[in-house]
């Protein structure tokens, strides 16, 4: 059973979202050839066919919201991982994982971003500004004594 | 008998007043006598003045132990008459606090008569009774809050918290703590929970029956294999309120008969049958699209479908429909708990084989879609 796990950062960087991928996404490959932009628009003004030059802009543009996906190749974990850019200027990174090694995910993203604010959920759309994220996360703090 | 006779008699010395009679031997013994005389009669008077000394003493000594056996005496008597004294205070107190006690009880309880004479009043009357202050009439017992008297009924109707105890007692929040009192004395109370009853009855029996009927009829609309569905001229994805439209052909009702009398007694318990993601693109949320995009890019490969573009997104998210659906109609149901938005809640689990490999699909009991992908051990 695979699980999301998603992990907070405040710092909306080129560096860190590169750091991320190098870090988490080895064997993976883009789930899109083409992105429109802005994210979910119906009538995009921009069609981005590298995802590099699609981040860069977002972290020019730092309230543009977007989530990007990349599927491993391989059958191992992290099966999926994606970075969501939030309209308030944060990133969330996104990991998902068997539910069995939850955990140890869990550690290591923690650990890469130096930051305590990540938790793990049942397949859950992403949250899209830090307030929702925080709302989660003390959620999974409460129901962790469960 | 004269004094010399009787001196010589018993005197040891008596032997020289017979053998020397001169007068200068008289004087001698005479003196001698004297000297005797006064020795022998000294001695007793001294002893006997030790010994009258030594008497003293005793009396004295004897003195002092009768005057502090008295004394001890006198202590003790002193001691049992403040311990009676205490025994009688302790009384008093113990019977101080129960009159009190009695007093207080049997004041609440005339307050209560009073306080419903004057409502019964104010009601005949036609006025609204205000109550006046109580008493605080809690008694604590061993850490356990009692009522000394009873909760009026208007304590009653403002404090009732809204819950009934299995018992039937219902739950009355007074001055910070809960009481339970029957639920018949909560005004209309017995009347809701007879309505109640009456309504859940009425639900079971009735409308169950026909909402099952609905149900299934939707159900049949739904449960094709996704193969035919695929192969059908309608396209791979119905929705529920199109199902009027699946019924066309003969042959898929027969098939739809055949999987209602499967499927039924599942189906009955989940009774939202929107699977997948069931709104077209186009009308779907932000937040909606949020969603299928998530479950699209997290799964959509390993369930064999097209990379994502969002220009395709509706024909996408048939597809991915038509897929999770054959995992849910093919699967095995159980029930399981998952971690949903922060809390544990149960939900509807299925896991299907297909092409030697095992798939699951999650939803919530109410039927709204959670997860379905590639099972990895």
């Amino acid at each position: 059973m695979s699980v999301d796990i998603y992990a907070f950062c405040n710092r909306r960087e080129f560096d860190i979202v590169n750091d991320f991928l190098r870090h988490f996404a080895v064997s993976h490959s883009e789930n899109q050839s083409e992105y429109e932009y802005p994210w979910l628009a119906e009538n995009p003004s921009q069609i981005f066919t590298n995802v590099f030059e699609l981040m860069k802009e977002l972290c020019k543009c730092k309230i543009q919201p977007y989530t990007i996906y990349w599927t491993n190749d391989r059958e191992v974990e992290p099966y999926c991982v994606w970075i969501v850019f939030t309209q308030d200027e944060n990133i969330f990174f996104g990991l998902g994982v068997n539910e069995n090694n939850v955990q140890y995910w869990l550690n290591r993203i923690k650990r890469f971003l130096g930051t305590d604010y990540a938790y793990w959920s049942l397949e859950d759309p992403p949250p899209l500004i830090k307030e929702e994220f925080f709302s989660r996360f003390h959620s999974f703090k409460l129901s962790e004594g469960i | 008998m004269s004094s010399g006779s009787y001196i010589r008699s018993i005197h040891p010395l008596h032997f020289l007043t017979s053998k020397r009679k001169s007068a200068t031997t008289h004087i001698g013994m005479a003196i001698l006598l004297a000297v005797l005389a006064t020795l022998s009669l000294s001695w007793p008077q001294e002893a006997l003045t030790q010994s009258y000394k030594s008497n003293a003493a005793n009396d004295s000594w004897m003195r002092q132990q009768q005057d502090q056996q008295r004394q001890q005496m006198h202590q003790q008597q002193q001691a049992k008459q403040r311990e009676l004294i205490r025994q009688q205070q302790q009384k008093f107190s113990n019977d101080n606090k129960q009159k009190v006690i009695r007093d207080q009880q049997q004041k609440a309880a005339n307050d209560n008569k009073q306080s419903e004479t004057a409502r019964q009043k104010a009601r005949s009357q036609g006025a609204t009774y205000q109550g006046t202050n109580k008493p605080t009439s809690i008694v604590i017992s061993n850490g356990i809050a009692r009522m000394a008297r009873p909760l009026t009924a208007g304590e009653i109707q403002r404090g009732f918290t809204g819950k009934v105890t299995a018992d039937g007692r219902a739950l009355i929040k007074f001055q910070n703590r809960i009481f339970t009192v029957p639920a018949s004395r909560v005004s209309g109370l017995s009347a809701r929970l007879a309505a109640d009853k009456q309504r859940k009855i009425r639900w079971t029996a009735q409308l169950q029956e026909g909402v099952n009927k609905k149900i299934k009829a939707i159900a049949t609309a739904t449960t094709l294999p996704a193969t035919k569905r695929l192969s059908g001229p309608k396209g791979p994805d119905c929705e529920p309120k199109d199902s009027p439209k699946c019924r066309e052909s003969g042959e898929e009702s027969q098939l739809q008969d055949k999987q209602k009398s499967q499927k039924s007694e599942l189906l009955v318990q989940i009774p939202y049958l929107a699977i997948g993601h069931p709104t077209p693109w186009d009308r779907m949320t932000k937040e909606e699209k949020k969603a299928f995009q998530h479950s699209y890019s997290r799964h959509g490969k390993e369930l064999g479908l097209p990379s994502w573009k969002g220009a395709n997104a509706d024909e996408l998210r048939q597809k991915f429909n038509t897929v999770v659906k054959h995992i849910r109609d093919n699967g095995k149901h159980s029930y399981s708990y998952q971690l949903d938005k922060g809390e544990k809640v149960k939900v509807n689990y299925f896991t299907a084989s297909m092409n030697g490999r095992s798939y699951y699909y999650y939803e919530t009991l109410s039927g709204r879609f959670i997860s379905a992908g590639l099972m990895r051990d």
